[in-house]
């Protein structure tokens, strides 16, 4: 059986002013992924790759063209639909980790299944499974910047998976990692690897090693698919 | 931006109130007694007063918002090698820019506004002039804003300046994660996701909450001294007056003794002119049989005989040897003298009770004088020690009342005291206070009583309603100067988050960027709002009502309608301050999510 397109991109043009200065992040890219598959994007510092990731997301829009995500057309949609979309179907892992400073590591987990509508005691529950899942127990009532770079990117991680989503999107999750922080990680997407669809925009090259495919995109284009 | 703001208010405000206060002498030259003029001198000027002060806070607060918000840029310059007294030039030398920028734009605002606002009262029926404003005043406002910005903002700039490159790159500072840990929602809103981002925030930017609050506070205090102050002084001025001029009292007298009884109680509302006039003409004498008959009329509760003159009183010296120079003396007045009205009373008949210092006179003491505010004050240093002269006979104060009549420029002597020094007995006046129930009755049988004599009957609550009217005017002018410190107020509060959201902007968008909807961002910095102002109010309610009650009215007079009106100006102008918080809360929850969530 054929599988679905979770993601289905054409023509997307992205554009920026910059004071006064017209930037082209995204020149006409055309995308698909497929559910359950495992993408790697990769391509040099101002390729658009985060910006695609960010229109993937639904935290972005494109100027022109046009993106399905499971089925959603996400140009089409306002804010009050892309925030639930966004909550109950994406999970985004930021390049900058992106907690809320003034919560917890366990509370940062716990927010978007609040949003979502879960009850406490689910919401208990499901923390500390994640919080196990990254080897975060011993840190659940430290702040963000009561925790190393690796901590929180790990938090970050178990916060993009607490609702589940279909779709998750990691922008450099290995980054700013140390080696043993960068492998647990890598352990975790291995585990994701069918479960879930997975964009990831990494040099890592022990994460390529994990795709199905990989995007090549240089100045707003995607130039190869390997 | 901000700056400008609040000196533009401030300019305005002072202006206004300054056009306000020649008002208020235009119309004292006229009327309103030295007491009553001084409740109004000293309300605009704990209305000024405050005002500045509250200004100048809100500058302070809204530059030590700024400065922490350049900490990181302090931190990268040192992190580079710039030494900390060129970190302290730079941020010195944009310092000044900006306040100069900030209070020239603000002065000139402040001028259009004082206009705009003036032209506004006259359309609604106000007669303030529009002349040129006191540029002295406007070049002080812009000096001690500029001074006290400059001198606070230099006190900032160079604190900030100190501080360590890896302390300013990471604002470990500002974050203050130890003092995080301990907290814990408040029962009352259980586990509510709103309330405990919303606190977090608040004790995460600890000194910028306190400083907040502490500048609402101090708009709180200002906006209740006039609500709360304009209304009670409003109050206890009328309850003076209709407490010296009695209610539901009617005046019996021959018809021209009447309208000269009732022109001395207009020069109140204006100044008139009249000519002499002899009080002591038999003509205008009231028979004692008709006092009787009034007594004996039902509905009738009290009746108040005078003999009203007029007469020149000299100011007696009053020497005394000083305690500080042995063997030399201390001379207190100065001789003058003046024309007044000379009242003659039965002391245990008055229908006025109108005493604002000292103790009534009685009876018994024939030479003793209760004496009127605008007399006491313009005739005398120190009238309860000094006697005076009048009708070539000493007198001595012992009290002193705010009164009406003759514009504050008389004195009550018992009756008996005063025929004997003028050689008249009898009356010319009548005032005879009814009972409001059988008041119709009776004042058709006091008018049948005295019509055979050639008595008129006066109704003196009409005169009362004019002064009353007159006073609820000049009131209303003044508070409209509130609706100028509820924008200072607004201005403050929508300062404040703006630079509050701006910080937390980050947040608010990885809140979005995990699905929180626009409503949840905006009901966070509504609830943020409404905490502060909460705050605020709790701390500026209290004082202000101790200002109001300890500078400005000592003995307040206050109905039970005051306080409804009060309270529900109060609750009003809160409310309208937690709506101030949509704006930069819509803007937040507007804000798109991707420059927000990658602020640094």
């Amino acid at each position: 059986m054929a599988k679905e397109k979770a993601v289905a991109a054409s023509s997307l043009r992205k554009e920026y002013s910059i004071g006064g200065t017209v930037v082209e992040a995204l020149k006409g890219v055309d995308l698909t992924v497929l559910t359950g598959e495992f993408i790697v994007v990769r391509g040099p510092s101002g390729a658009g790759k985060t910006t695609l990731l960010n229109i993937i997301g639904g935290l972005d829009k494109p100027s022109s063209g046009e993106i399905l995500v499971l089925g959603h057309d996400l140009v089409k949609y306002d804010e009050y639909f892309l925030a639930t979309f966004r909550c109950t179907n994406i999970g985004y892992i930021f390049q900058s980790y992106n907690l809320i400073s003034t919560l917890t590591a366990k509370e940062n987990l716990a927010f978007p299944m609040h949003l979502a509508g879960w009850d406490e005691e689910k919401i208990e529950q499901k923390s500390d499974d994640l919080l196990k899942l990254v080897g975060l127990t011993g840190r659940a009532d430290h702040f963000p910047s009561q925790l190393s770079g690796g901590e929180q990117q790990r938090a970050a991680f178990a916060r993009a998976l607490a609702n589940d989503p279909l779709i998750l999107l990691a922008d450099e999750p290995t980054g700013n990692l140390d080696l043993d922080t960068g492998l647990k990680v890598i352990d975790i997407l291995k585990g994701l690897k069918r479960k879930k669809t997975v964009v990831v925009v990494t040099h890592d090259e022990r994460v390529q090693r994990l795709a199905d495919r990989t995007l090549v995109m240089s100045d707003g284009k995607v130039v190869s698919k390997e | 931006m901000s700056l400008a703001v609040c000196v533009a208010v401030a300019t305005s405000l002072v202006l206004f109130g300054e056009n306000l206060g020649v008002q208020i002498t235009g119309f004292s030259t006229g009327g309103l007694t030295v007491g009553f003029s001084a409740i109004f001198s000293r309300f605009l000027f704990i209305v000024v007063l405050l005002s500045c002060v509250a200004g100048v806070l809100v500058v302070y607060f809204l530059m030590s918002a700024a400065t922490s918000d350049r900490t990181r840029d302090i931190g990268i310059m040192k992190a580079v090698g710039c030494l900390t007294d060129a970190v302290f030039k730079h941020f010195a030398s944009e310092l000044l820019v900006l306040v100069f920028a900030g209070c020239l734009t603000g002065s000139l605002v402040g001028i259009c506004l004082y206009y705009v606002s003036t032209g506004v009262m006259n359309f609604m029926g106000f007669h303030l002039s529009i002349g040129s404003f006191n540029v002295q005043m406007v070049l002080l406002i812009f000096s001690l804003f500029v001074g006290f910005s400059f001198v606070l903002g230099l006190r900032l700039t160079a604190r900030a300046a100190r501080v360590k490159p890896a302390e300013a790159l990471t604002q470990v500072s500002d974050v203050a994660a130890v003092q995080q840990s301990n907290f814990k929602l408040p029962f009352l809103f259980g586990k509510s996701l709103t309330a405990l981002i919303v606190f977090r925030t608040l004790r995460r930017r600890w000194s910028m909450t306190v400083r907040s609050i502490t500048c609402l506070g101090a708009v709180m205090v200002l906006m209740t001294v006039i609500v709360v102050g304009g209304i009670v002084s409003e109050e206890t001025m009328l309850s003076y007056v209709q407490r010296a001029v009695g209610t539901n009292v009617v005046l019996v007298a021959k018809a021209e003794m009447a309208e000269r009884y009732e022109s001395l109680l207009e020069r109140f509302l204006q100044s008139n002119q009249s000519g002499s006039f002899d009080y002591l003409d038999a003509e205008y004498a009231i028979p004692s049989s008709i006092i009787t008959e009034i007594q004996g009329i039902s509905g009738v509760v009290k009746v108040d005989p005078r003999l009203v003159l007029e007469g020149t009183i000299k100011e007696n010296q009053y020497i005394y040897p000083d305690p500080d120079n042995p063997g030399q003396y201390v001379v207190v007045g100065n001789q003058r003298q003046g024309n007044v009205v000379v009242v003659g009373v039965h002391a245990g008949n008055l229908v006025s009770d109108w005493l604002l210092q000292g103790e009534k006179i009685s009876d018994e003491d024939l030479d003793s004088v209760l004496m009127g505010d605008s007399l006491a004050a313009t005739c005398f240093a120190d009238p309860f020690t000094q006697s005076f002269r009048a009708f070539n006979h000493e007198f001595h104060t012992v009290g002193v009342c705010l009164d009406p009549l003759n514009n504050g420029m008389v004195v009550y002597v018992p009756i008996e005291g005063l025929s004997s020094v003028v050689n008249c007995s009898g009356y010319n006046v009548i005032l005879v206070q009814v009972d409001p129930l059988n008041r119709p009755r009776a004042l058709v049988e006091i008018e049948n009583a005295v019509s055979g004599l050639g008595l008129v009957v006066v109704d003196l609550d009409q005169t009362l309603n004019k002064q009353a009217n007159f006073m609820n005017q000049i009131w209303a002018s003044i508070l409209s100067l509130s609706l100028l410190s509820f924008l200072s107020a607004v201005t403050s509060l929508v300062g404040f988050l703006t630079l509050s959201v701006s910080g937390q902007q980050r947040d608010l968008g990885i809140m979005r960027a995990l699905g929180a909807k626009p409503g949840i961002i905006l009901k966070v910095v509504v609830f943020q709002t409404f905490l502060l102002v909460l705050c605020g109010a709790l701390f500026g309610l209290p004082v202000g009502m101790a200002v109001v009650l300890t500078f400005l009215i000592p003995e307040p007079v206050v109905s039970q309608n005051a306080v409804v009106v009060i309270a529900l100006l109060i609750s009003g102008l809160i409310a309208a301050l937690c709506l101030a918080s949509f704006y930069p809360g819509r803007k937040a929850a507007r804000t798109p999510i991707v420059p927000a969530v990658s602020r640094v």
